[in-house]
């Protein structure tokens, strides 16, 4: 076993830990407080394809360089390094760029050290290399976007022919059997959006949500949700209300996705109201936050079973003999997403008596620090 | 054929009179949307794979494609780049309809300069009518 050139200068006794550095299996990186390489590790040179020799005492951004999908990053860059605050992660579609060019999937983090009196002493960076699960990934990807397009196909032409039925295309139907259309309608709708609830699932767990953020104002997506289920409302008799302070700044978060997760809270407010009820969506600025929230009159969630409401595949007792449809998978998609974009969502609820969600979305939020936030996910 | 298609292209304006063509290979989807596009009073071709949606673009000028995406020996990605490399058909109108909605799936369609990417499952049969007249009415608007 060769020793890097920096054990040279170690005590016998401190060699262990050379030897240690020299046989695991992950890269690891030692940058000083300038922001200049220092150790390598023998996984480091092959995974960089840099030498020693050539690294050390070079700015960390010529040797680790990131990219993620096709953008060639330096995470740390010469110029501009400062060793981070706190420890960061690297994960989702990120690669390390080679001195070659050539792209190793990686994942790993940077640790900043400091000296025993606090002061900054330099940052461990340690990859591993992440090829194979890149690979399955993809495999998986592959899978899914088959099966997706296989249960579609039949759910997608039979909603088509029901539509033409219900719009008299095919001549008028008697009364009975306008309804027994409906119905079928609607269970074949719970089919299409479970094949898409799973997708969002298995799309989030790769990449943390590939759309991009955009400026959204809350009050014309509560709009947009409104008309949206409108029928729904009008058929269960539930009465839609709002309240949006007009002051509030707008959001900067993916714009199909977070109306995706209001519709869902709004949905369900329906879903589970009672006949008569009233469904209050209610938006406004809690320090530097976006709160909405989204009131109901309807069945609530017993209280023993609220623990598990975000679970995939959960659905409270009640909900499932109020509604037989239903995945279970709403709202584990929506505190995906809200957490990812650096909010939380929560709670109140008594059975019998209603329900509300609260979404709180940071306001103030930098573009920067969003797209970071996506990109920590895994 | 020829003269149908070609006073129909001239009438590309008016959008009851378009003639459509349609490439769909699942034999129920196929029908549906002949059903319903001809009661809106648009002309209706449809082409059940790759290489039939070439020969009939080349033969019929088409004011708007409806493109599925997986169909068998040549699929919607493969037509999409030959016709982009026809002068005559290049900026024939295209509205993918398929039931492949991964983001790069949209992304690749819309690199390659579609109008607009809809996954069939998630729009009811009327929204798809709609995308065709939106569709035609804009490529109308830059025509002029």
């Amino acid at each position: 076993m060769d020793f890097p050139s920096i054990a040279c200068d170690l005590s016998g006794k401190e060699r262990w830990m050379v030897l240690a550095f020299a046989s695991v299996s992950d890269a690891i990186f030692v940058a000083d407080t300038h922001g200049n390489m220092l150790f390598m590790n023998p996984k480091a040179v092959t995974l960089s394809g840099w030498s020693e020799d050539e690294s050390i005492g070079r700015p960390v951004g010529d040797i680790v360089k990131f990219s993620i999908d096709d953008d060639i990053q330096t995470v740390l860059s010469s110029s501009a390094y400062a060793p981070p605050e706190s420890p960061q992660e690297f994960t989702g579609r990120i690669s390390l760029v080679k001195k070659d060019g050539s792209k190793n999937p990686i994942k790993g983090r940077a640790l900043p050290f400091s000296e025993k009196d606090g002061t900054r002493a330099g940052t461990l960076i340690l990859l591993s290399d992440a090829t194979i699960e890149h690979r399955l990934i993809q495999a998986k990807d592959h899978f899914l976007s088959i099966v997706a397009h296989q249960l579609r196909t039949p759910l997608g032409s039979a909603r088509w022919c029901m539509d033409l039925l219900l719009s008299g295309d095919f001549g008028e139907l008697s009364r009975e059997a306008r309804s027994a259309i409906i119905n079928l309608h609607a269970s074949n709708q719970q089919m299409v959006e479970l094949v898409n609830d799973l997708l969002d699932m298995a799309k989030f767990n790769r990449t943390g949500g590939v759309e991009e953020p955009a400026i959204v104002d809350v009050a014309e997506v509560v709009e947009g949700i409104f008309r949206f289920l409108e029928l729904d409302a009008q058929r269960r008799r539930v009465v839609f209300g709002k309240r949006i302070d007009p002051e509030l700044p707008k959001l900067f978060v993916p714009r199909r996705r977070f109306y995706e997760v209001v519709r869902n809270i709004v949905s369900n407010a329906v879903k589970y109201s009672k006949p008569g009820g009233h469904v209050l969506v209610e938006v406004k600025k809690i320090d530097a936050m976006c709160r909405l929230s989204v009131k109901d009159e309807g069945i609530g969630i017993p209280i023993d079973e609220q623990q598990n409401i975000f679970s995939k595949f959960f659905r409270a007792s009640n909900a499932v003999r109020s509604q037989t449809e239903g995945s279970g998978l709403g709202l584990a998609v929506v505190k995906l997403f809200v957490e990812a974009w650096g909010g939380r969502v929560f709670f109140e609820s008594i059975e019998g008596k209603g329900t509300t969600f609260h979404i709180e979305l940071p306001l103030s939020q930098s573009r920067e620090k969003i797209i970071e936030g996506n990109n920590s996910l895994t | 054929m020829q003269d149908v298609a070609s006073t129909l292209k001239e009438a590309a304006g008016d959008k009851k009179t378009a003639l459509l063509l349609v490439a769909e290979d699942d034999q129920f989807y196929a029908n549906l949307y002949r059903t319903k596009l001809e009661k809106e009073g648009f002309g209706v071709l449809v082409a059940s794979n790759g290489t039939e949606t070439l020969d009939l673009l080349r033969k019929n000028s088409p004011n708007l494609i409806i493109l599925d995406l997986v169909m068998p020996e040549m699929d919607g990605f493969e037509v999409l780049k030959k016709l982009k490399e026809e002068k005559d058909l290049r900026d024939v109108p295209v509205i993918i309809l398929s039931n492949l909605g991964q983001p790069e799936d949209i992304e690749r369609a819309k690199a390659l300069g579609v109008f607009k990417y809809i996954i069939k499952s998630n729009v009811s049969i009327h929204q798809m009518v709609e995308s065709v007249e939106e569709a035609l009415e804009s490529a109308a608007q830059h025509a002029q």
